[in-house]
């Protein structure tokens, strides 16, 4: 065995022994444990992820985000302020700067 | 107006199964998914959603010939969600389904046309793990299927209208994945810090023109290639007894768009932040509060007779800002809710000289409605909301018919645009039910 997969190995067994520890921590706190022991908020935690994973990918449609029609209000303000060369949103300018426009 | 049987199907199956579920108590707000230990939850939503303006041009104003405008859409989006654990139960998993179907219609002198179509359809999948204290990495990949119409031929395409009237101002676009992955750091159990990085590459796609085209009347096929874009974010969230403040930032960079194999533009680095304040008022209800500001840096742009972009003189790209404040009473406590929103929206003009083609005015959006929320049982969420809103766009002007374009170093013909101002109305009525 070589030394990268020795330790590749040697993770994966203390990820194995630590699992269990959390699992305890889990069944108290549902949405996980704070540095400080609290449990995290879960509303709270599922809100900062949604807005993260969406923010991330600002232009992954310019029809909707992945998120129920409810939500749109969340989120469409930052997606309408994203310059958008097919004119769909109030940044539409970049279709502007080419130098082959027509007119 | 031609309405896909599917799409009625879907949304009729969402009211019946919204009506058929067991009344009792219910939240008053549909939260954003939350990792949970209960089973697996799938929660079913739609949305009526009908929008009806008038305006002094038609849109684009540049080629509206001095008619005056008017239009009107229907949009039905619809969407499903499942959330839970894997057997190992400090994965929490969620994963969301959305399409839509929409209508619209310009009737605008020259500017005239119609679409019904489906919408693009886009899929989220994301992974959390929560087995470790006060870190929390998550992974997800996020999905646009070209399900809708990107190439809009004959009068269709004048169906694209003013996105701060309508809801949806573009039919398609290309088959677009993003993956990202990121980490909530819990300091405490309601502060939390949260650090992300997504990557988008952008699909080609057909058109029925070039996005340097301005008259939709005159078409010409192009490939449209959208640059791809690389997104870091950071963001914090409080909550302290009834106040709940959520502040985040992002930064994307983009590589260049091509247009039947040519480099046509790369758009500049964009800088986006917003944020949002709720507080619970003891006895009267919600009140929640929202801002948002974006800032792009110049494009590199192709100008005539060079072979490669190269960095634009001034910037194309407006500053954008946006507040909205609205607030829910409760009318029936935990079960009805209702009250006023308004939002304000802000563009300002571009970097370039009012006589130039590549200029953009300034843009003022105010509107103001009402909202309903009704939860009729544990697991169903009626909602409505009607919205009046109002643009008014400065004027563009043409001197002696004719604009000078800086990106050509020519004058080419072109005609005045005075002071644009529109209204419009927006009725939305929706459900979600968790099953």
């Amino acid at each position: 065995m070589t030394c990268k997969w020795r330790s590749v190995w040697l993770g994966m067994l203390g990820a194995c022994l630590l699992l269990p520890t959390a699992a305890v921590a889990q069944a108290a706190c549902p949405a996980g444990v704070a540095a400080n022991g609290e449990c995290v908020d879960a509303g709270l935690a599922g809100s900062a992820i949604e807005n993260a994973i969406i923010l991330s990918q600002p232009k992954i449609s310019y029809t909707a985000y992945p998120v129920l029609p409810n939500g749109d209000s969340n989120y469409r303000y930052p997606n309408q302020l994203n310059p958008d060369p097919q004119g769909s949103n109030s940044a539409d300018n970049a279709g502007r700067a080419s130098g082959r426009r027509r007119r | 107006m031609k309405i896909p049987i599917g799409a009625v199907c879907i949304a009729l199956a969402a009211t019946v199964l919204a009506w058929s579920a067991d009344p009792a108590l219910a939240e008053p707000q549909a939260q954003p998914a939350a990792p949970a230990v209960d089973p697996w939850t799938v929660t079913g939503a739609t949305d009526v959603r009908y929008f009806s303006w008038k305006s002094d041009l038609g849109y684009p104003t540049r080629v509206a010939g001095g008619a005056g405008g008017s239009g009107s859409e229907l949009y039905i989006p619809f969407a499903l969600q499942t959330a839970g654990r894997l057997p190992n139960r400090d994965f929490n998993v969620e994963l969301v389904a959305r399409g839509g179907y929409v209508w619209a219609r310009q009737s605008s002198g020259p500017l005239s046309g119609e679409v019904s179509t489906v919408t693009d359809t886009t899929t989220s999948a994301a992974v959390t793990y929560l087995g470790w204290q006060a870190i929390q990495p998550f992974a997800s990949v996020v999905t646009n299927l070209p399900t809708g119409r990107s190439a809009l031929y004959g009068s269709a395409a004048n169906a694209r209208m003013d996105p701060d009237l309508v809801d949806i101002a573009n039919f398609g676009e290309g088959f677009n994945i993003g993956p990202s992955v990121g980490v909530n750091i819990a300091v405490t159990g309601s502060l939390l810090l949260t650090v992300s990085a997504g990557y988008t590459w952008r699909g080609p796609f057909d058109r029925e023109n070039g996005l340097d085209a301005t008259d939709p009347n005159i078409q010409s096929p192009a490939r449209i290639n959208p640059g791809d874009v690389f997104t870091v974010t950071a963001g914090a969230s409080y909550k302290s007894g009834m106040w709940v403040a959520t502040l985040n930032g992002s930064v994307s960079t983009e590589t260049a768009t091509d247009e039947n194999g040519e480099n046509l533009y790369k758009t500049g680095t964009r800088y986006l932040a917003n944020a949002g304040l709720t507080y619970t008022w003891p006895d009267t209800g919600v009140t929640s509060f929202s801002a948002s500001a974006s800032h792009t840096d110049r494009n590199k742009v192709l100008f005539t007779g060079t072979p490669v972009l190269i960095g634009e003189i001034m910037n194309t790209n407006s500053n954008l800002y946006r507040v909205g404040l609205q607030h829910l009473f409760p009318v029936v406590q935990d079960k009805l809710y209702i009250g006023p929103l308004g939002s304000y929206l802000f563009r300002d003009h571009n970097g370039y000289e009012p006589t130039t083609l590549q200029f953009v005015p300034e843009k003022e959006r105010w509107s103001t409605g009402a909202l309903l929320r009704y939860g009729a049982s544990p697991n169903v969420v009626w909602n409505a909301r009607v919205e009046h809103v109002w643009t008014r766009e400065d004027a563009d002007p043409a001197p002696g018919s004719q604009r000078f374009s800086v990106l050509a170093n020519a004058f080419v013909p072109g005609s005045a645009v005075p002071v644009v101002s529109s209204d419009g109305w927006q009725f939305v009525g929706g459900v979600n039910v968790r099953f």
